[in-house]
């Protein structure tokens, strides 16, 4: 098994925080090509039962603070990519929302796949809003492999 | 016809091998807008280039530049709760990723209902999610739940 | 003439850890594909590194009129393999875990125990065939078929497993390679006979008679025989 750092696992860590504005809503909107007025125009959203403007459900990912909280010091691989995600929506974000970030490393664990050994670094986020509420949560695992130079 | 998210979904519509997709070209521009709401918040790692760096990216062994996996979730997610309609929500997204989408790639965002359940009065719709590139490839791929609101009477 | 299309590539939740798609979920999507007018008669779940034999899916199959058979996709020294036929001999004599099985050694032995040996997806770098054989390292007199039509390959990559099959004279199945439940059926294998058992499907694929095709071809195909 690979060495990394036991002790990290399953300690939640304060990553940081971020607010959601209308610039930021904007400019996510239009990397995306997104033109849902639910996200984008004040008048139609105040329409809809969310009485007014929301964030796209994803817009954390822009703030994944990936690189801070426990970091396991794996061992192993002169690579890394994201594998995959799992993520949960609870709760809309909206303008003016204040929303903290909290993470763990939940797993560490080995496979051999198609390519040879990788070590997955499975982390949570925990995302929860200015009134202690999550609104969402999501699970990724960060895969370290050896690639040839 | 282009999904705008302004057509309310209703359970009932959802039927077992529906099929809905839209297009989207990783333009390396657009790439820059989202990381650029990413360094307003200062965090998005990109310390070796490989998001936006063609020299950063090679030295990584990548033909160019890669579109974030984070953003390749939000451009499905983007498919998937227009399709949903302003009262839709998407509870789940569990996505895998097989190869890195380039800059400039040309997707194909698509999605098929794969089950539609009842659950104590929720309407609860399963869908396959892709993004498929110019190439055939299918770098992305997973499930999403999607809660649509019933048809009213 | 086409007796019946069968996907011969598919994983389920039930023992690939990078699946979403389970059995359930195949079998209802397929008859959702049929009142589209596509024609699936059945799939071989052919799980990573993996066979049951105690696991079946009989009762479930025939609830929506679908074969399921089973096989495997082990991992060599030459890439990914299929392998149909499984038997007790082979299961004892060839460590499935393993990712870097000699392909000769598991290629007698499928052939020794009956079954029949075909490289998965043969034109992706490292894990298909392609590069192997121009190295020269593929030991092609044991080879029963080649995946020239796989669900998760590029559309070069499969160009590349076609050329394969048609220089070396032999015969072309297509797999879904599906994970995921929209997938299955995505590419398929036309049988000349009907195909509704592994030692059906073995004899089938040992004379050759059988071809890789789309769902979109098959659907075409079925269409009119009809």
């Amino acid at each position: 098994m690979v060495d990394y750092d036991e002790s990290v696992i399953g300690v939640e860590h304060r990553l940081g925080s971020f607010t959601v504005t209308d610039a930021a809503i904007d400019a996510y909107c239009e990397a995306l090509g997104e033109t849902n007025p639910l996200y984008l125009d004040e008048d139609f959203a105040s329409g809809t039962g969310y009485g007014g403007r929301i964030a796209p459900p994803l817009i954390f990912t822009t703030a994944n603070f990936r690189g801070t909280g426990a970091d396991p010091q794996v061992d192993f691989g002169n690579a890394r990519f994201l594998g995959g995600e799992r993520i949960e929506v609870l709760e809309p974000m909206r303008p003016g929302d204040t929303i903290t970030a909290y993470g763990q490393v939940t797993e560490v664990y080995e496979k051999t796949g198609r390519s040879g050994k990788m070590v997955f670094v499975v982390r949570r986020t925990r995302y929860e809003n200015q009134n202690g509420r999550d609104v969402a949560l999501v699970d990724s695992s960060m895969v370290h492999r050896e690639i040839e130079a | 016809m282009s999904l705008t998210g302004t057509e309310q979904r209703y359970f009932g519509d959802a039927e077992l091998g529906d099929e809905f997709e839209e297009s989207y070209v990783a333009r390396p521009e657009l790439v820059e807008t989202y990381l650029s709401v990413s360094r307003g918040n200062a965090q998005l790692d990109d310390e070796d280039g490989r998001f936006s760096d063609a020299a950063g990216a090679q030295a990584l062994g990548l033909e160019r530049p890669i579109v974030p996996g984070v953003m390749s979730l939000s451009i499905i997610t983007r498919l998937v709760t227009d399709w949903a309609g302003p009262a839709g929500r998407l509870r789940t997204l569990d996505a895998n990723f097989r190869r890195p989408v380039l800059h400039g790639d040309r997707l194909r965002l698509m999605a098929l209902v794969t089950d539609a359940s009842d659950e104590s009065g929720i309407g609860r719709v399963t869908l396959d999610v892709y993004l498929e590139n110019e190439r055939g490839e299918r770098p992305l791929q997973g499930t999403a739940v999607v809660e649509l609101p019933h048809r009213p009477r | 003439m086409i007796a019946c299309y069968l996907d011969l590539h598919a994983h389920s939740t039930d023992a690939s850890d990078d699946a979403g798609g389970t059995v359930e979920g195949y079998l209802k999507w397929i008859a959702a594909r049929r009142r589209r007018g596509y024609r699936i008669d059945g799939f071989v779940l052919t799980e990573h590194r993996h066979y049951d034999p105690a696991v079946r899916y009989d009762e479930l199959a025939g609830r929506y009129d679908v074969t399921v058979l089973h096989g495997a996709e082990l991992e060599t020294d030459v890439g990914h393999v299929l392998v149909y036929g499984i038997t007790p001999g082979l299961v004892r004599g060839i460590d499935f875990a393993d990712v870097a099985l000699s392909h000769r050694e598991l290629l007698t032995a499928v052939r020794d125990e009956g079954g029949v040996a075909v490289p998965a997806h043969a034109g992706r770098p490292r894990i298909g065939l392609w590069d192997h054989a121009q190295a020269g390292r593929v030991g092609f007199e044991l080879v029963g078929a080649i995946e020239a039509l796989n669900g998760g390959s590029s559309d070069e990559e499969n160009g590349r497993a076609r050329e394969l099959a048609e220089a070396r004279q032999l015969a072309s199945v297509g797999g879904s390679d599906a994970h995921f439940v929209s997938a299955i059926g995505r590419c398929l294998t036309a049988f000349e006979r009907p195909v509704t058992t592994v030692a059906g499907l073995v004899a089938e694929l040992v004379a050759g008679r059988c071809r890789a095709l789309t769902a979109e071809e098959a659907r075409a195909e079925a269409g009119a025989a009809d």
